[in-house]
Formats: structure tokens, C-alpha cells, sequence
């Protein structure tokens, strides 16, 4: 598994707001193996969503990637034509998006909004199509498909929308599907029940799933491994474990210790001081330095993702420094 | 389903629209049996009988050929009524494909909305004018003329409301799964963005009607002896004073379409938008 060509491959890429203008992600390194879930993890305007859209070919413009690779099964997505690009959205990839209340298209039945996708990536057409769809929705455990499949968005709930969306995503079968935040929007419960269902389904096609979330928890429930970003830029990558345990990078750190613990006591949650730069604000060097208790002069070069463990790669030049002894209490 | 019925049955408690869409209906049915209600030939003069006032025979009387004013507003009632609907029609299409284009391409937008203030600098009648003239008047040109001076206006508001719809979510996630442009600008933004639309057509057909009348009235609408409410306006002019009946009768025709029309038109605009809605009853 791990010598064969990996599933996505995101290689130094690098997109900027409009050309020569500044930077919004940089040189990004992801990598995600077939039937694996890779959780992509970082505060609000960290481009976790740019990553997804990069990959998509979907970013807004004037955002446009300036360098780098992005490889699905090796296939490099940014030497595509648009034609060709557009033939593997919904098929070779699909993506879910956070908001289930706006993602459905409203004056379309859902039987419709799947029959598109069958449609256009499978030939499937009429009755066949209408009983595919059927079936997906028994796949998600939509209750009462039968009848489910003739409802239009507004008539169904969040949650059970956000089931339509995978199922709509599942489609065209897809072989990478991206989530951005696809619990974000939805109860407390009802995320339970749809993470549950993105792992199963992952599990039983082995997919690979690239999620997008804030939530550490949602991460250390679904992923094996983890890239942490930061300002545009991968801060951290590794397995779950090793990132839970044996955090190097003190953003991570600080991303662990600012969840509320049930053990502990303590009325205040920890918090890491300041903000992420804006675009364009960013300096040469490492761009948590500001925020950093462990910046030193040194951290005024950008420094480079490197192996700090087996399959653990951070971009701090003082790796593990200032971290508390790991404890045993993470899941 | 659901969604469908409660939508019919909202239109039907709308007061604006039942009134709008019971005149029209009337003036629609009328137009139809014309050849069969209209107690005359239109055209057919009837020396014996000129300038008659309205009568037991002659419900709204006779112009100065003998030829009976209400045979005439009935059959021009059909032709009107298609000279507006023609309007409507091809306004819409062509508001849809200059404004969609414009909304959804950015790069369109520019030179396609240039183009459209050109137009619209002209006070739409003015342009109407012109393009009948130049043409030529007839029927069909008379249709172009109307359409093209409607036309700016509609692809503002086509534009419009695919530039909110475009940003919408759903729209990105159609692209995620693979949809090309054709198909996210008409199934997944257009189906989105027809109220309005909707709103400025029935508009459009009621000022078609009215144009149409001002056009036959300075003489570029469609020749005679073709009976449109304007042509028989124009030719009552010269004996309002003495055959007042002649203009009357085609005044009210036009008075009681155009004012379904804009009836239902702010009906339609009350239930599909009402956010816009201004009379709360």
C-alpha cells in the first residue's frame, strides 16, 4: 500500500490572490493513500477550504494556484483542460460542503439533484437512475426513501440534507472525497450519526477521505493521520496518535491544550494569544513566531517541513521544545 | 407537490391577482370567439350606417365607413393581445440570454451591459419609434420594434438576479460534482431566478399593448386596414368631437388589459417575492 502511487498528492502548492499578489496557501505538501482519511485540521482562515477548493480546481477567482502539483492518482489536475477537469469532479472526486441548509439546489427534487450526477458520470437515466438513487439513499439511512427521493430540500432537515449531499457525492462513486466541515452546520447528535456514516462508507469502498475540520475531535474520531495548517502553510503532519501524543509543533500544542477537558477542573480554557495574520500580512519567517512562546531570533527564516519522527514531519526549528511530558489521556 | 399547490393557492388569495388574471381572462376569451361573437365583418364598410351612434344594433356604433366599432375592438383585441404576447415572449428570451450571459460570464458583462445602456439612453418608445420606421410598419416589425425597446431593461433584471443566485452554495457544489456551464446557468441558476423575471413580463406584455397603440397612433404601427386599439384610436381622432364612441370604445380595450395585466403582475410579485411586496391590505 504505502510504495504504490498515493491516491492525492499536493506538492509545494502554492495559490496567490491574483498573479504576483500575496500569498494565501504556501508551498503545501499533502499526501492521502488510497483508503485512508486524512483530517486537515487549522482556525478560521488557516486555508483549509482553499486547500479543498485548490484541489477541486474550484478556487474563486481571482485566487489561482501559482506553483506546485496536485496529483490525483497521479495525474497532475493542473495540466488539465477545464472539459477534463470537470469529467473528474463528481466522479473520481466528489466534495461535501458544510452548509446542507444551502448546498441543495431548492426547486429540485432530490431524486433530480442525484439523477444529474448518475446522469452524467454513470449513463444511468428514468427508472434506473430513480432506483440507484433510492439505493443511495438507503445507503446514507435516509429514513423512508421511497418517499424521500420526490421530497424538495426545504421539506427535509439538516441533517437528513446533509445525507442527501453524501449521497449525492457518492454518486459518482468516487475514489477521493473531500469534506469541508460536513458536521459544522449540524446538532450535536446528528454529527455523531453523520461522521459514523462517512466512516462506514469509507471503510466498505475504501475510499480515501480528505476532511476538513476545527474540531480535534472529529479528527482524532475519523483520521489516521493529520496535517495541521497554519497561515496558509502545513505546520504539522502526522498520525493521529503521534500528533495527539507528541505534538512538536507549538501551534499543535496549543491547538491541544485550548479544548475543554473533562478531567481537569479548571473554570478558563487555555487559549493561544492573538490572531491568525491576515493575507498579505505574513512575514519571511515562521508565521506563529508572533504568537509563539518559544520564538527565538532564529524563527525569523521560514523554516522547512522536516521529519521529527517515523512519518512526522513539523516546520518548527525547535521541535517538542517547552512541550509537558505526554500524557496518557487522550483517546 | 405540496410546495406546488400551496403556491397556486396563494396566488388564488391574492386579491391584485384574481382580479389581474379574471380581466385578462375576459379580454383573452373575447379575443378568441371574435369571429364568432363579432356581430360584423370588420372590415366591411356599410355606407348607410356611418358615424352612427351606439345603438341596439351597433352596441358601440360606427366609424366613418359604416364598420362596427365593436367587431373591430374585438378583432383588434386579437391582434393586440399577439403583438403583446409576441412582445413578452421574445423579450423574455432574448432578456435571458443577454442577462444570464452577462451575470454568469464576467467577462460579458462588461461589453453586453454597455451595449444595453446604449439602448436604454433612448426613452424606450422613441427607440420603438425608430426601429418601426426604419423596418418599415408591419405586424412583425412592429413585434421587433416593441421587443428590442423592452429588451435592456429585462436583461438588467435577468442579471441581476443570477449575479445573487450565482454566489449561491448549492451552485459551487453542482460545479463540485461536475456540472458544466450550460447546465448550472439554466437548470440550477436560472430555475432560481425566474421570479422576477416572471414579474417584468407581465409588464412588458401590458406595455407592449400600450405602445403598440401610441405607435398606430403617430402611424408606424401596423398598417391599416388592420384593426389594432391603436389604429382604431387614430382613426377616431378626427371626430372625437362628433363620434366620440370611435375613440372611446378602443380606450377602454386597452384600459382593461392593461390594467389586468399590471394586476396580475403585482399578484405575481406579491407571492413569488414578499420581500418586495409594498400593499400589505
Amino acid at each position: 500500500m504505502s510504495h504504490a502511487t498515493p491516491m492525492l498528492q499536493v506538492q509545494q502548492v502554492t495559490t496567490t490572490l491574483g498573479t504576483g499578489g500575496p500569498e494565501i496557501l504556501s508551498a503545501v505538501d499533502i499526501s492521502l493513500n488510497s483508503g485512508e482519511v486524512l483530517g486537515v485540521v487549522g482556525e478560521s482562515g488557516s486555508g483549509k477550504s482553499m486547500l479543498a477548493l485548490s484541489i477541486m480546481g474550484l478556487l474563486p477567482r481571482p485566487i489561482a494556484v501559482s506553483g506546485g502539483e496536485i496529483r490525483l492518482q497521479g495525474r497532475n489536475l493542473l495540466h488539465l483542460q477545464a472539459q477534463e477537469l470537470r469529467a473528474l469532479r463528481g466522479k473520481d472526486m466528489a466534495m461535501i460542503f458544510q452548509e446542507p441548509m444551502t448546498s441543495l439546489n431548492p426547486v429540485m427534487r432530490v431524486g433530480q439533484q442525484i439523477g444529474e450526477v448518475l446522469r452524467w458520470h454513470r449513463s444511468m437515466q428514468g427508472e434506473a437512475a430513480r432506483q440507484e438513487g433510492i439505493a443511495l439513499l438507503k445507503r446514507v439511512e435516509m429514513p423512508d426513501p421511497q418517499r424521500q427521493i420526490d421530497a424538495y430540500p426545504h421539506e427535509l432537515s439538516g441533517g437528513m440534507r446533509q445525507r442527501v449531499m453524501i449521497a449525492i457525492a457518492l454518486a459518482g462513486r468516487p475514489k477521493l472525497l473531500i469534506a469541508d466541515e460536513p458536521t459544522t452546520a449540524l446538532d450535536v447528535t446528528i454529527q455523531a450519526q453523520i461522521l459514523e456514516l462517512i466512516r462506514n462508507i469509507q471503510r466498505d469502498d475504501g475510499m480515501s477521505v480528505l476532511l476538513i475540520t476545527h474540531d480535534l475531535g472529529v479528527i482524532a474520531e475519523m483520521c489516521d493521520r493529520v496535517a495541521v495548517m497554519y497561515a496558509g502553510r502545513v505546520v504539522e503532519q502526522g498520525a493521529v496518535l503521534d500528533i495527539f501524543d507528541r505534538p512538536a509543533h507549538p501551534y499543535t500544542r496549543g491547538l491541544l491544550a485550548s479544548r475543554p477537558k473533562i478531567s481537569a477542573g479548571a473554570s478558563w480554557l487555555s487559549t493561544i494569544e492573538g490572531t491568525v495574520p491576515a493575507v498579505g500580512q505574513m512575514g519571511a519567517g515562521c508565521s506563529f513566531a508572533p504568537r509563539c512562546a518559544i520564538a527565538g531570533p532564529d524563527c525569523a527564516r521560514r523554516p522547512p517541513l522536516r521529519e521529527v519522527g517515523v512519518a512526522h514531519q513539523a516546520a518548527c526549528v525547535r521541535p517538542f521544545e517547552g512541550a509537558p511530558e505526554p500524557k496518557a489521556e487522550t483517546a | 407537490m405540496t410546495q406546488r399547490a400551496s403556491f397556486l393557492r396563494r396566488l388564488l388569495s391574492n386579491r391584485s391577482f384574481t382580479i389581474g388574471a379574471s380581466l385578462v381572462g375576459l379580454v383573452l376569451l373575447l379575443a378568441l370567439l371574435a369571429g364568432v361573437i363579432a356581430p360584423f365583418d370588420p372590415l366591411k364598410g356599410n355606407f348607410r350606417a356611418r358615424m352612427m351612434a351606439p345603438s341596439l344594433q351597433h352596441w358601440m356604433g360606427t366609424d366613418q365607413f359604416g364598420r362596427d366599432i365593436l367587431s373591430r375592438v374585438l378583432h383588434g383585441a386579437r391582434i393586440s393581445l399577439q403583438i403583446g404576447f409576441m412582445v413578452a415572449i421574445i423579450t423574455a428570451l432574448a432578456g435571458v440570454l443577454i442577462g444570464a450571459s452577462s451575470g454568469y460570464f464576467r467577462r460579458l458583462d462588461g461589453p453586453l451591459m454597455r451595449l444595453m445602456d446604449a439602448f436604454m439612453a433612448f426613452p424606450s418608445i422613441i427607440l420603438a419609434i425608430a426601429v418601426s420606421s426604419v423596418l418599415g410598419a408591419s405586424v412583425i416589425n412592429v413585434i421587433f420594434a416593441l421587443a428590442i425597446a423592452a429588451t435592456p431593461h429585462t436583461a438588467r433584471i435577468v442579471r441581476a438576479s443570477v449575479m445573487v443566485v450565482r454566489e449561491m452554495e448549492f451552485v459551487e457544489a453542482a460545479r463540485a460534482l461536475g456540472a458544466g456551464h450550460a447546465r448550472i446557468l439554466f437548470r440550477h441558476i436560472m430555475a432560481n431566478a425566474m421570479a422576477p423575471l416572471m414579474v417584468r413580463i407581465t409588464y412588458v406584455f401590458a406595455v407592449a399593448i400600450l405602445n403598440e397603440a401610441v405607435l398606430s397612433f403617430i402611424g408606424v404601427g401596423p398598417p391599416p386596414p388592420a384593426p389594432t386599439f391603436g389604429a382604431i384610436i387614430a382613426n377616431g381622432r378626427d371626430f372625437i368631437v362628433a363620434a366620440p364612441w370611435i375613440t372611446v370604445a378602443p380606450g377602454l380595450a386597452i384600459l382593461v388589459s392593461v390594467l389586468g395585466l399590471n394586476l396580475l403582475g403585482d399578484g405575481l410579485r406579491d407571492v413569488l417575492d414578499p420581500r418586495m411586496s409594498v400593499n400589505t391590505r
